[in-house]
């Protein structure tokens, strides 16, 4: 059984997720155990934590990217 | 009157004998005396000339080594105003040397305080700027919209994995 932790901002509706998590499972020939975590601060988009993997693809994640970017020009 | 040949020849005799005894007795003394004491006053006069002329060679001395004083003096005070400007210059110079470098290090540290300055005003303009985005992202999202930005990280995640 693998372990999934999603963040969003709002919670995700139940086809969507029903969706992932099958096709998750097929591609990883696992079961799926989801926990999901709602977290305004990440504003949008969501966070997959699988393991030691985390795909953040969130609004908060590329805003942090932006800024580290800029700051990094000065 | 009669002229008494005897008495003239005693009186003579008698006469001769006292000028002898006086010419043995008291000219001859007194003579020497006489010649000791002229001999004192030109040895005395010899030695004033001696004194006068050894005075006169002292003074002379004197003259000179003064005179010599106050050259070497002259030179020694010449060296020492020499000297004295030629250290007063480089007091200056350093002094000059020391301040440009002083002046030259605090422009060097406004410079990078300031460039520091800017660099943190920039930093907190983009934090700003970062946090405003947030802020209003964070209510303009709508619920669809998040959703569909849901969807696609799902999927961009099944595509990473």
């Amino acid at each position: 059984m693998q372990k999934v932790i999603i963040t969003t901002a709002t919670p995700i509706n139940a086809k969507s997720l029903a969706s992932f998590k099958k096709a998750l499972a097929q591609k990883l020939d696992q079961t799926i155990e989801l926990e999901l975590r709602v977290d305004p601060l990440v504003i949008g988009g969501s966070k997959v934590r699988i393991g030691s993997k985390v795909i953040d693809l969130t609004i908060a994640a590329k805003l942090a990217q932006i800024k580290k970017q800029l700051l990094k020009q000065l | 009157m009669d002229i008494q040949l005897p008495q003239i020849i005693f009186q003579l005799v008698n006469f001769s004998v006292v000028l002898g005894a006086l010419i043995y007795l008291l000219y001859k003394p007194v003579q020497k005396i006489l010649d000791e004491r002229a001999q004192r006053v030109a040895e005395s006069l010899t030695e004033v000339e001696r004194i006068e002329e050894e005075s006169r060679k002292i003074e002379a001395l004197k003259a000179k080594t003064k005179h010599e004083a106050e050259k070497q003096a002259s030179t020694l005070l010449e060296t020492a105003k020499k000297t004295a400007s030629q250290r007063q210059q480089e007091l200056i110079e350093q002094t000059k040397a020391s301040l440009q470098a002083d002046l030259k290090a605090a422009e060097a540290r406004w410079k990078e305080e300031k460039a520091q300055l800017i660099t943190d005003s920039k930093a907190q303009m983009v934090s700003a700027v970062i946090a405003v985005s947030q802020l209003l992202l964070g209510k303009k999202l709508d619920r669809k919209t998040d959703q569909k930005l849901i969807n696609e990280g799902l999927k961009e995640a099944l595509r990473q994995l």
